[in-house]
C-alpha cells in the first residue's frame, strides 16, 4: 500500500470521541424506520399464526375474512406456491445435514407456534388485523418435540420422513486436524494422576428483542421493485428474495432504511418478507406488513439454547491439558439464514485464552417444534466463554487456589504472540497480563478480596463475591476460504467506493449496514485522516443496493475491521490516481511529491495541490494528462486472511442476599483491548450495550415454552429486558495490542461486551456463595433459582421452566442421551 | 344490538339528566338491528336505572347532521361504553345533532354482527387536540389510540411503537404537562386536550436541553427508544429538577433500551438537569 507521511498534525481525527452526524434526525424524531413510510395506495398485512407447535393443517376457511371490510385478498400456502419457493438456509454444515423446507406460509403442517398458516391484505393494518380473526383453521394436532436430550435420542420426530431429530454431527478434533494431541488420551491421562472436571451447562434459549418490531415495505410499481426492510443484510435480502421468487436480481431494490437494532436479530431472510414482496409483486401495488412486538418475539429467530457437556482435564499443579466439548444445540423447527453453523462459530473458541494439548468439540443440530435460533449477540462465542471461564473458575476451587493465579497460570503470556492455539488458529497479539492488572486495579480487587472474607467471618446475611472473565474472542467474520471449508453459502469480504465530488467533498459507499453502530461518523473520521479532508465534508451511504451495489453487510464484528480496510485501500486508490494528476499539475515528477493533510506536496516547498483541487480538475478535464481517465473515484474489495482476537479482562462485584436470593451487581470493570480505537466514546457505547446484554442472560431473561410448545415468553411482561433500575455504570478501560493484520490495527468491539459478562457474573455468585457448597445455578440466576441453591436444593431441576433443563453430571459411559 | 355512546358535555350532573331526559335516544333502522342509546355523563358521571328508564321513554326528534331520522323507540342503559360525541345546544335542547352523517351513509346493508363492531360500523368520534402546537380536528374511531392517531392521521412519525403491552416506552409522549405511554391513551382520551411529541421539543430551531444532553453524550444509538426516552426524561426532569442517579434510573423504568446500557442515558439527564435548574 502506498506510504502516506503522517505527522501528528495529520492525525486529527481518528481516536477522537467526535459526536455523531447520526443524532440530529433520531433526536428531533425525523427518523426514516420502515414503518414510517408510507406509499400511496399501499396494502397492509395481516399474519394468521398457528397457536399449535405441531399439527396438520386440516382445513383453512377464509371465506369470512374475504368478506370483511376492507378484505381485498387472503392467501393461503398452497395459494401462493408457485409465487414463492421455500427460505433459504445458507449454512448447513455439511451436503447432508437435513435442512427442512420451510415455506413461508406454511403448506399442510405447522412445526412451530407462531408459524404463519393464512395472509389477509386490507386496506387499513387495522381491518387486516381484524380479519386476521375471521380466518377458521382446522389442526389436527401431533406429538410436540421440545426436549432436546429426548429429541436426539429418538421419536416422536420433528420431520417423521427423516427418522431423526439430529440434522448434524460436527466436529473438531486438535489431532484428526494435526493442531493438537488426542482429548480422550489426555483426559485418561488426568483421570490416573491428575484433575478431571466434568460439567452440564445449560446455554438458555434467549430472544433478541431489538427496539425496532420489523416492518417490510414493498413498491412494485417503478421500475426496479422497491423492496424497504427493517434488516441487517440488505444484499442478502436481495439475492434470496431473487431466487426464491424468480424475480431478476437487478429488478430489486433493497433499501435498509434507519434500523432500529439487530444484534443478530435481523440478520435473516424471514417468511414476512418473502411474503410481502410476493403479495406485492402478485397484486401489482405497494405493501406494508409490520410486527407486533408479540409477533416479533413469538416468530422472529431465537438465539442461543444449548445443553453443554463439558470434560476439562488438568494437572495436579493446575495446568489445563485437554478439553472436551459435546453440544446439543437446538435449532427450532426449521433453520435460519445462519442457524446450523452458530454453534460452530465459537468452535475454537472453548479452549480461549488458555494453552491446551489436546482439544476436541462437537455438536449435534437438533429440530424441535420450537421457532429457528440463529444469530444473536457472540453467536457461539458467548457460550464458549461461559463454558470455559466457569470451569477454570471450578478448576481454582478444585485446586484451592486464586482464579486469576490459575488463569495467568494457563494463558499466552504477552512474550509468546502470535501464538498459534490447539484449534489451529494464529492469535496475532494481545497482553492478558496488562488487562487484568488494570481491571484489577479498578475493581480493588485485593480490598474486595479482603471484604468478602470479612462477611463470611461475621456470617453476613449479604455475602461479597468477585465474578471473572477472562475472554478472548473470534470475530472480524470473515476469511472466506475458512468460510468455503466451513461450507457456508457466501464469502466474508468487504467493497467499498471512495468518490471525489468535484468540489472537494467525499462520498464513501460501504457495503456494511449500520443499524445504530455509529459507522456514518467512525468511518468519517477516519477517511478524514487519511485523505485530509474536513470530518463534515465526508458522506458514508450504505443500505442501499442501488448505491451500495456491493458487500455483505453488518453482523459478527465485521463492519470496521473488514469494511473500513476495504474503505482505505479504495481511498488509496484515490491518492494513487491523483498523483499523477498532481505531477502533471505541478509540473513535477510523481518521486517529488508526497502526500500529507490532503495535498500533494513538492517536497521540501510549500508548493502542493489538494485533492479538492484535483477533483475540480477532473470535471473539467481540461489540461487532463493524455491516457488517463478523468475520474479519481476509486473501488476495493478486501477478503480478510484472517480473524481477528480481541480480548479482556472483566471483574465484577456481586452481592447476594441468601435470605431472598437477589443479586445486584455492586461494581464493574471491564478492560478491553481491541487494538486501535477509533473513536472511545462510541466504543464504550457499545461496551455498555454488550455488558447489558451478557448479565441480561446471567440474571433476567430466557425465552420459555411450555410442554404444549407455546412461548409463554411472549412479551415484555414476562421476558425480561433489563430497564435502567436493573443496571449500574459500568467502568471501562482499554489496553491497546494492535491488530497486525490490518491497516487500522482494530479488532472489532461490538460483541465482545457481551461475550465477556455472561460468566462474570455467575462466577461471581457463586464466588459469592462458596461457603454454601452451591456448585451451580443455571441461568437466568433468579432470586428463586439461587436461594433454592443456598437451600441446598440440587441446582436447576424441577423448577425449571424450560424442558431442556441442565442433565445431572453424566453417566459412566459418557454417553449424553 | 347495536350501542352508540351519546357523551353529555355538560359537567353538571343534574342538567345533564335533564338535558338527557329530553333527548336520550338514537335510533337508526338497519335491515335487521335497532340501535341502542348508551348514556354516559360527562366527566365519568354514569346515570342511574331509575333516570334511565323514565329517560328511554321519552320520544324525541332526532336529527342526524342536520337531517332528521327517526324518534326514540326503545332504550337500555349500560353505563360507559363511550361512542359518538354529540353537541349540546341547551336551546335547542331537542334536538341531537350527530356528527356522523357519513357514517349513517356509509353504513353496509347486511353486516354480520360478529367480531369487532367497530370495524364493521366505523363508528367515530370528533376530537380536537393541539400537537405541537398546532390543533387538529379530525374523526377517529373510539378504539384508535393515541400512538396511532399521532403517526398515522397526522403524520408525525418520530414517536414510535414497540411493543403492545405498555412495557418499552417508545410511545411516550407528554399530555396535559404529564409523560404519558401513547398506546396506552385512546386519542379520543385526548381530545381538548394538548400533546407534546418529540417533533415538538426543539423551539426556534435551538434543541431542548434534554436533546443536547442526549447528543453530547452518546446517550443513543439505533434511536428507536430515543424519543420515548427525552420525553420521560424531559417530564422526570419537570417533577424532579435535581434527581440522583438512581432516582433518574428509576424515572426511567418503563423506558426500555437494547443498545446502549442506559448509562450514558443516565449521565445526560444528569447534565440535562444541570442545565434546566
Amino acid at each position: 500500500m502506498t506510504i502516506t507521511e503522517e505527522s501528528p498534525e495529520t492525525t486529527l481525527e481518528v481516536g477522537r470521541s467526535r459526536l455523531r452526524k447520526e443524532d440530529q434526525r433520531l433526536i428531533t424524531g425525523r427518523t426514516r424506520f420502515t414503518d414510517n413510510l408510507t406509499v400511496p395506495g399501499m396494502l397492509f398485512l395481516g399474519m394468521v399464526r398457528s397457536p399449535i407447535a405441531h399439527a396438520k393443517i386440516t382445513s383453512i376457511d377464509v371465506a369470512q375474512a374475504k368478506a370483511a371490510p376492507g378484505v381485498i385478498a387472503v392467501f393461503t400456502g398452497p395459494d401462493l406456491a408457485d409465487d414463492v419457493g421455500p427460505l433459504p438456509c445458507g449454512w448447513p454444515l455439511s451436503p447432508e445435514d437435513k435442512v427442512p423446507e420451510y415455506y413461508p406460509v406454511a403448506r399442510d403442517e405447522v412445526n412451530f407456534a407462531g408459524e404463519i398458516v393464512a395472509v389477509v391484505v386490507a386496506r387499513s393494518a387495522e381491518a387486516a388485523r381484524d380479519a386476521t380473526e375471521l380466518v377458521d383453521v382446522e389442526y389436527e394436532d401431533e406429538q410436540v418435540v421440545l426436549d432436546l436430550a429426548a429429541a436426539a435420542a429418538g421419536p416422536p420426530y420433528v420431520h417423521p420422513a427423516w427418522e431423526t431429530n439430529v440434522s448434524t454431527h460436527w466436529i473438531f478434533d486438535s489431532a484428526e486436524a494435526g493442531t493438537g494431541a488426542d482429548v480422550k488420551a489426555e483426559i485418561e491421562k488426568a483421570r490416573q494422576d491428575g484433575i478431571v472436571l466434568e460439567r452440564t451447562f445449560r446455554q438458555q434459549r434467549l430472544i433478541p428483542a431489538f427496539m425496532e418490531p420489523r416492518s417490510f415495505l414493498v413498491d412494485p410499481t417503478g421500475d426496479q421493485i422497491v423492496f424497504w426492510s427493517s434488516t441487517q443484510v440488505p444484499h442478502f435480502l436481495r439475492v434470496f428474495t431473487a431466487i426464491a421468487t424468480s424475480t431478476p436480481e437487478h429488478k430489486i431494490r433493497v433499501i435498509a432504511p434507519d434500523v432500529g437494532g439487530g444484534f443478530g436479530g435481523k440478520l435473516e431472510v424471514t417468511p414476512e418478507e418473502f411474503i410481502t414482496f410476493t403479495v406485492a409483486k402478485k397484486l401489482g401495488k405497494p405493501v406494508k406488513y409490520t410486527e407486533t412486538r408479540s409477533e416479533s418475539l413469538q416468530g422472529a429467530h431465537h438465539g442461543r439454547d444449548q445443553v453443554q457437556r463439558l470434560t476439562l482435564a488438568a494437572t495436579k499443579e493446575g495446568k489445563v491439558t485437554a478439553l472436551h466439548v459435546d453440544l446439543l444445540a437446538n435449532m427450532g423447527a426449521y433453520m435460519g439464514l445462519v442457524g446450523p453453523a452458530i454453534p460452530i462459530l465459537g468452535a475454537y473458541m472453548y479452549n480461549a485464552i488458555y494453552k491446551f494439548a489436546a482439544y476436541r468439540f462437537e455438536v449435534k443440530n437438533i429440530l424441535t417444534n420450537m421457532v429457528r435460533t440463529d444469530a444473536y449477540r457472540g453467536a457461539g462465542r458467548p457460550e464458549a466463554t461461559f463454558a470455559i471461564e466457569r470451569l477454570m473458575d471450578d478448576l481454582a476451587v478444585e485446586l484451592d487456589m486464586d482464579p486469576l493465579e490459575l488463569r495467568a497460570k494457563n494463558w499466552i503470556t504477552a512474550e509468546e504472540f502470535p501464538f498459534t492455539t490447539v484449534a489451529g488458529f494464529e492469535y496475532d497479539s494481545g497482553n492478558y497480563e496488562a488487562a487484568t492488572a488494570r481491571a484489577k486495579e479498578l475493581l480493588d480487587y485485593d480490598g474486595l478480596r479482603a471484604e468478602q472474607a470479612e462477611r463470611r467471618a461475621r456470617k453476613d446475611p449479604v455475602q461479597l463475591g468477585i465474578g471473572i472473565s477472562t475472554y478472548t474472542e473470534q470475530c472480524g467474520l470473515a476469511p472466506s476460504r475458512i468460510l468455503g471449508r466451513l461450507n457456508y453459502i457466501a464469502g466474508g469480504w468487504e467493497h467499498a467506493e471512495v468518490r471525489m465530488l468535484p468540489l472537494g467533498t467525499v462520498e464513501v459507499v460501504v457495503g456494511t449496514s449500520p443499524h445504530g453502530q455509529g459507522h456514518e461518523t467512525a468511518w468519517s473520521q477516519i477517511v478524514a485522516d487519511k485523505l485530509g479532508v474536513a470530518f463534515e465534508d465526508v458522506e458514508v451511504l450504505h443500505g442501499d443496493t442501488q448505491v451500495a451495489q456491493r458487500g455483505l453487510d453488518t453482523y459478527g464484528s465485521r463492519s470496521l475491521v473488514v469494511g473500513v480496510t476495504a474503505v482505505l485501500r479504495a481511498a488509496d486508490k484515490v491518492i494513487e490516481k491523483a498523483k499523477p494528476i498532481a505531477a502533471h499539475m505541478l509540473e513535477a515528477s510523481e518521486d517529488d511529491l508526497e502526500f500529507r493533510g490532503g495535498h500533494f506536496w513538492v517536497k521540501g516547498t510549500d508548493t502542493g495541490k489538494s485533492l479538492a483541487e484535483i477533483a475540480f480538475a477532473a470535471l473539467q478535464a481540461h489540461a487532463w494528462p493524455e491516457g488517463i481517465e478523468p475520474n479519481l473515484d476509486s473501488t476495493a474489495s478486501f477478503d480478510p486472511e484472517v480473524y481477528s482476537y480481541p480480548h479482556g479482562t472483566h471483574l465484577a462485584a456481586i452481592e447476594v442476599d441468601t435470605e431472598t436470593g437477589a443479586v445486584s451487581v455492586r461494581k464493574y470493570v471491564a478492560v478491553d483491548d481491541i487494538g486501535k480505537v477509533i473513536n472511545p466514546m462510541i466504543v464504550d457505547g457499545q461496551v455498555h450495550g454488550g455488558l447489558t446484554q451478557g448479565i441480561a442472560q446471567a440474571l433476567f431473561e430466557e425465552a420459555v415454552y411450555d410442554e404444549n410448545g407455546t412461548l409463554t415468553t411472549g412479551s415484555f411482561v414476562d421476558y425480561l429486558v433489563p430497564s435502567a433500575p436493573d443496571l449500574v455504570d459500568f467502568v471501562t478501560d482499554r489496553t491497546e495490542s494492535p491488530a497486525l493484520y490490518n491497516e487500522l490495527g482494530a479488532k472489532g468491539v461490538g460483541e465482545a461486551g457481551t461475550i465477556a459478562s455472561t460468566p462474570a457474573i455467575v462466577n461471581g455468585i457463586l464466588d459469592a456463595l462458596r461457603p454454601f457448597g452451591v456448585k451451580d445455578i443455571e441461568m437466568p440466576c433468579t432470586p428463586m433459582r439461587v436461594w433454592k441453591a443456598i437451600q441446598g436444593a440440587r441446582p436447576m431441576t424441577q423448577e425449571s421452566a424450560t424442558p431442556n433443563q441442565a442433565q445431572p453430571h453424566f453417566d459412566a459411559e459418557g454417553g449424553l442421551a | 344490538m347495536i350501542k352508540v355512546g351519546v357523551r353529555l358535555r355538560e359537567a353538571d350532573l343534574e342538567i345533564a339528566e335533564g338535558l338527557a331526559s329530553l333527548a336520550c335516544q338514537i335510533i337508526r333502522h338497519y335491515a335487521s338491528g335497532t340501535v341502542d342509546a348508551v348514556l354516559t355523563a360527562d366527566h365519568d358521571q354514569i346515570m342511574s336505572c331509575r333516570n334511565a328508564h323514565s329517560l328511554c321513554k321519552s320520544r324525541v326528534a332526532v336529527k342526524l347532521g342536520g337531517i332528521e331520522v327517526a324518534d326514540c323507540v326503545h332504550g337500555e342503559i349500560v353505563p360507559d361504553v363511550g361512542g359518538l360525541a354529540t353537541s349540546f345546544q341547551h336551546d335547542q335542547m331537542q334536538e341531537l345533532d350527530l356528527l356522523q352523517a357519513g357514517a349513517v351513509a356509509s353504513q353496509p346493508r347486511n353486516h354480520a354482527l360478529r367480531g369487532r363492531q367497530s370495524s364493521e360500523r366505523e363508528w367515530r368520534m370528533r376530537i380536537s387536540v393541539a400537537v405541537d402546537g398546532v390543533t387538529y380536528t379530525d374523526d377517529v374511531e373510539p378504539r384508535t389510540l393515541l400512538v396511532h392517531y399521532l403517526r398515522y392521521v397526522l403524520g408525525k412519525t418520530g414517536t414510535l411503537v414497540g411493543c403492545d403491552t405498555t412495557n418499552c416506552g417508545s410511545c411516550t409522549v407528554h399530555l396535559n404537562g404529564l409523560s404519558v405511554k401513547s398506546c396506552t391513551v385512546l386519542a379520543v382520551q385526548a381530545d381538548g386536550g394538548e400533546v407534546t411529541t418529540i417533533e415538538g421539543m426543539a423551539s426556534n430551531g435551538e434543541l431542548h436541553p434534554v436533546q443536547q444532553a442526549f447528543h453530547e453524550n452518546h446517550a443513543l444509538q439505533c434511536g428507536f427508544c430515543t424519543p420515548g426516552m427525552i420525553m420521560q426524561a424531559a417530564a422526570l426532569l419537570n417533577e424532579n429538577p435535581d434527581p440522583s442517579d438512581r432516582e433518574i434510573r428509576e424515572g426511567l423504568e418503563g423506558n426500555l433500551c437494547r443498545c446502549t446500557g442506559y448509562q450514558n442515558i443516565v449521565k445526560a439527564v444528569r447534565q440535562a438537569a444541570g442545565s434546566v435548574r
